[in-house]
């Protein structure tokens, strides 16, 4: 009996792969049977990881998850998971969840050097509150924050952002993917003044030729690179070109593998920029009818505190472009020719000229990705558009297969980080704060006074930690991110501003991660399916998802947590007496009324919620609240899109979205958009326009030409080498979950140096010795590797920064891009000795 | 009992050697190899082994992806994660989820 059911599941097994596949073995039915035994309900969610965005089949018995596969029918990963995704389902159980809040507290009283103690939800709102009213009362708005994430649903991100914007007055929000994205978002706003790729996942079947840009697809989107693997092996003359500081493993399916020096990218692309115009192979047509030139100012620093040498030595400032001709432009990338580049990149000139044929080649179609390479760059901004750049010259963009495409690393960095708008800068639908027409119809949406928004910018990411440090912010919400981890520079900027005696720290989080155990108030909280959610992913994707279970003690969803909240402060204690005399009716209000309901976000009454099959679902908030709060934040949040100053950010009906894998907006009809800014593809682009990057006002694309610039810090004869920062495949970001998985961690425990054999001989070093790497700003110690997946060249280590005991931000300095405001964490020079 | 599909990609040129490889694994089969697209199945015991197949796979020679497609696994796995219970590979010896501030 065994056996017939061991070869009965087999059989499933090997028909679901070859499905998978797309191949057909003789003798194996594709008709796979449900194996899944009865009382299993199986259910859709985006995974909780990555920006890649897959769907799993959530698998729940008895109020757990036991289970979760790659789901079949999603367009993303057509049933195939990554590691991580196969043990999402043991995410939610470690065994030191936080259950209750917990407040540190000396004889029954807040204490900022007092024990964490368990304490009421009540009580942690009560001190929470009283710290945020006084701090509001005493010092103002913008001495209260709020540090949140690319990892929030969509309605968590936007609950966030009418709290802070509009409740507190204070832009001091900004999102962890102020650390990973937003350079990105800096170039798409130049390049085409709309956020977000033209193209889609589907470039990965139609392109001839791929070019990686400091992106290590296959560790860090190893579902996205199976697919393009797939495309290589079975598409005739498909190429795979790799570029990064080290040696990793797309190295394997690389045609043309290239380690340059860092920082040299920037000439690279000019180079490339410089081959195409020498070799008259530019699309002049599309040049003429769609693209403008500009220029950058240049030298404009490293994004330091002002009293730093390198700003007091910059003689440039800021982005703003200024117009040049095609020739002022040819003559500006004139000075990056095949000589002078290969020697600055180290870059052999033969493979260069590999490299530039591709893209000049009028025939092959391109897709370029990038992650964070590109984007933890003190030119991030820049060196992003100079790939546009590239794409534009021959016109290779916005159609398929031909797609420079930023790739995401949070499940919600483009959903609710930069859709929302939860940015220090923005608000939703690429509006930002310091447009008056921008605020005004953020305000007429949100039924508030004129004038609720404050115009000026709030602190940014790592000008939060140096205001904590500077007691300039004082009353600070952490939420759904691991911060104390993941900042630069965490001797001198970051962990000081957290304990510093003027301010009071708030985390919500599921478990004590380094950021909760730097608090003086933890929230616990619930995650991923423990609520109902809605995440976006890289190529624009919507997707939603049911609550599945109960988180587990008094954990609340970082929704709850921000609504609940907003019920203590009266708009008396936030606003000022003019502000409230504009809109009398709002007089002796809370903030709970004035923003959530508000009639607009409170429109949808309790209901039950079900599939198709007719499971029922639980939604805690809805229970709460009293209403359907997840969709009246979504009906009100996509008024944005879809009335706004901005065109082309449509979603579909709250609904819609639960029925399908998700929609790649804008969403016009029901329908989606896989192309953008391509006539036929994209229903904004004018009839007989062809292409129009009607995110600008005269449709055209910006080429914008920037110069190479040196790093912040490069090694010098003490600090020898460089640092790059970085991933890998077994842990997602700061671990906090992948570590709590066994398997997970039995498979990669602690982080390591990689580090080149040589360079390890010299210092006295073998593989597995324990080495001390220091910058000039902090030390750790930790296991030499000389071997394996990442094979640094000489003068160069990598450390991966998921490792809670060894935390690598204690040498990375805190250099951010000017333009964009995103940190570097590629590049700082250190030297590495026996322990 | 335990079984998965994987879906392996390899180096066409090697795939052949990768696959005899991949045989070699206790409990492991390659069922199909379609210019470098392997069809792979793991059978075993223990519920760890997928993972830790799945992890060596992607450090093999010629191997360029590794994906998983399906998992049963028969008895179901119903364990709380004990951070005490995970061995410790590290330098130290400390709780290993332990912050070091």
């Amino acid at each position: 009996m065994k056996l017939t059911r061991r070869s009965f599941i087999k059989t499933n097994a090997i028909a679901a792969t070859a499905a998978a596949a797309g191949i057909t073995i003789p003798g194996i039915n594709n008709a796979i049977a449900k194996t899944s035994s009865n009382q299993i309900r199986w259910d859709k969610a985006p995974c909780r990881f990555c920006g890649t965005g897959c769907s799993v089949l959530v698998g729940t018995k008895n109020g757990r998850v036991i289970a979760t596969q790659g789901d079949p029918d999603a367009p993303v990963n057509r049933g195939l998971n990554c590691i991580k995704g196969y043990f999402l389902s043991k995410i939610m159980y470690g065994k030191d969840r936080l259950t209750q809040p917990l407040l540190r507290m000396t004889d029954g009283e807040y204490d900022k050097e007092g024990e964490f103690t368990p304490v009421s939800w009540d009580k942690a709102f009560d001190v929470m509150a009283d710290k945020f009213k006084t701090t509001l009362k005493e010092k103002g708005p913008t001495h209260v924050g709020m540090f949140g994430s690319g990892q929030w649903t969509v309605w968590e991100g936007y609950a966030a952002s009418k709290l802070f914007k509009a409740g507190f007055r204070s832009n001091n929000l900004d999102p962890n993917a102020r650390h990973c994205m937003a350079s990105a978002v800096g170039a798409f706003m130049r390049g085409f003044g709309s956020d977000e790729p033209m193209g889609c996942y589907d470039d990965l079947e139609h392109a001839d030729v791929f070019v990686l840009w400091g992106a290590n697809m296959a560790e860090m989107h190893p579902i996205l690179w199976s697919r393009l693997s797939d495309t290589r092996l079975t598409k005739e003359n498909s190429e795979v070109h790799v570029l990064s500081t080290f040696k990793h493993r797309c190295f394997d399916l690389a045609d043309n593998g290239m380690v340059f020096t860092p920082q040299t990218d920037l000439a690279i692309l000019n180079y490339i920029a410089n081959y195409i115009i020498q070799n008259k192979a530019y699309n002049k047509k599309f040049i003429d009818k769609h693209v403008n030139f500009k220029k950058t100012p240049t030298d404009i620093g490293y994004g330091l505190r002002p009293e730093h040498p390198l700003e007091k030595a910059k003689t440039g400032k800021g982005g703003k472009l200024s117009s040049m001709t095609f020739d002022e432009y040819k003559k500006s990338v004139s000075e990056y020719t095949l000589e002078y580049t290969s020697k600055l990149s180290g870059i052999p000139e033969d493979k260069l000229i590999k490299l530039a044929k591709v893209y000049a080649d009028p025939d092959k179609k391109v897709s370029s990705y990038w992650t964070m390479g590109f984007n933890q760059h003190t030119r991030g901004v820049w060196v992003n558009g100079l790939l546009y750049n590239v794409h534009l010259l021959m016109g290779k963009i916005s159609e398929p297969g031909n797609s420079p495409f930023s790739l995401t690393g949070q499940p919600s960095a483009c959903g609710t980080a930069r859709e929302v708008g939860t940015f220090a800068h923005r608000l939703p639908a690429d509006l930002v704060v310091k447009v008056k027409s921008h605020r005004d119809f953020a305000e007429k949406v949100w039924k508030l006074p004129q004038g609720t928004i404050p115009a000026k910018p709030g602190y940014h990411a790592v000008l939060q930690n140096r205001m904590l440090k500077d007691s300039k912010l004082n009353a600070y919400w952490v939420m759904c991110n691991n911060n104390v981890q993941a900042a630069p520079n965490f001797n001198e900027e970051t962990f000081p501003g957290y304990r510093n005696p003027d301010n009071f720290i708030v985390v919500s989080d599921p478990y004590p991660t380094v950021t909760a155990m730097a608090a003086d108030l933890i929230l616990p909280t619930a995650m991923w399916t423990e609520k109902e959610g809605a995440y976006g992913n890289a190529e624009r994707r919507t997707q939603f998802w049911r609550q599945q279970v109960k988180a587990p003690g008094e954990s609340k969803s970082d929704l709850w947590q921000l609504v609940e909240f907003s019920k203590r402060f009266k708009v008396e204690d936030v606003w000022p007496a003019d502000l409230i005399a504009k809109k009398p009716e709002l007089k002796g209000k809370t903030l709970y009324d004035v923003l959530y309901k508000n009639g607009t976000v409170d429109k949808y009454p309790k209901q039950k919620i079900t599939d198709s099959e007719g499971n029922v679902y639980d939604n805690d908030e809805m229970d709460d609240f009293g209403f359907y709060l997840q969709k009246g934040l979504f009906e009100e949040y996509r008024v944005f899109g879809t009335k706004g100053p901005k065109k082309g950010h449509d979603l579909g009906e709250f609904d819609t979205y639960h029925k399908t894998r998700g929609l790649r907006w804008p969403v016009v009809n029901g329908k989606e958009t896989l192309w953008r800014y391509r006539e036929g593809f994209d229903p904004f682009v004018k009839k007989g326009a062809d292409v129009q990057f009607y995110g600008k006002k005269d449709g055209r694309a910006n080429i914008i030409f920037a110069p190479f610039e040196p790093a912040a810090e490069s090694p010098d004869k003490e600090y020898d080498l460089w640092l790059s920062t970085g991933r890998v495949l077994e842990h997602w970001h700061s671990g906090s979950m992948t570590r709590r998985v066994p398997e997970l961690y039995r498979a990669f425990p602690d982080a390591v140096m990689f580090m080149h054999p040589k360079d390890a001989k010299k210092r006295g070093l073998r593989r597995g010795m324990v080495a001390k790497v220091a910058s000039r700003r902090g030390d750790i110690e930790l296991r030499v590797e000389t071997r394996g997946r990442n094979r640094p060249p000489e003068g160069l280590v990598f450390v991966p920064w998921f490792d809670a005991g060894r935390l690598i931000n204690k040498l990375t300095l805190d250099a951010t891009d000017p333009l964009s405001k995103e940190t570097d964490y590629k590049k700082c020079a250190v030297k590495v000795t026996k322990a | 009992m335990n079984i998965s599909g994987v879906l392996i990609h390899a180096s066409p040129e090697h795939s052949e050697k990768a696959a005899k490889v991949l045989s070699e694994f206790d409990g492991v089969e390659v069922h199909a190899n379609s210019n470098g697209k392997l069809i792979v199945t793991i059978e075993d015991e223990n519920s760890n082994a997928l993972a830790d197949r799945v992890m060596q796979f992607q450090d093999l020679p010629h191997i360029l992806s590794v994906a998983v497609v399906y998992h049963h696994d028969e008895n179901n796995i119903d364990d709380v994660i004990d951070p005490a219970t995970i061995p410790s590979c590290g330098c130290n010896d400390t709780n290993p989820l332990e912050p070091a501030l």
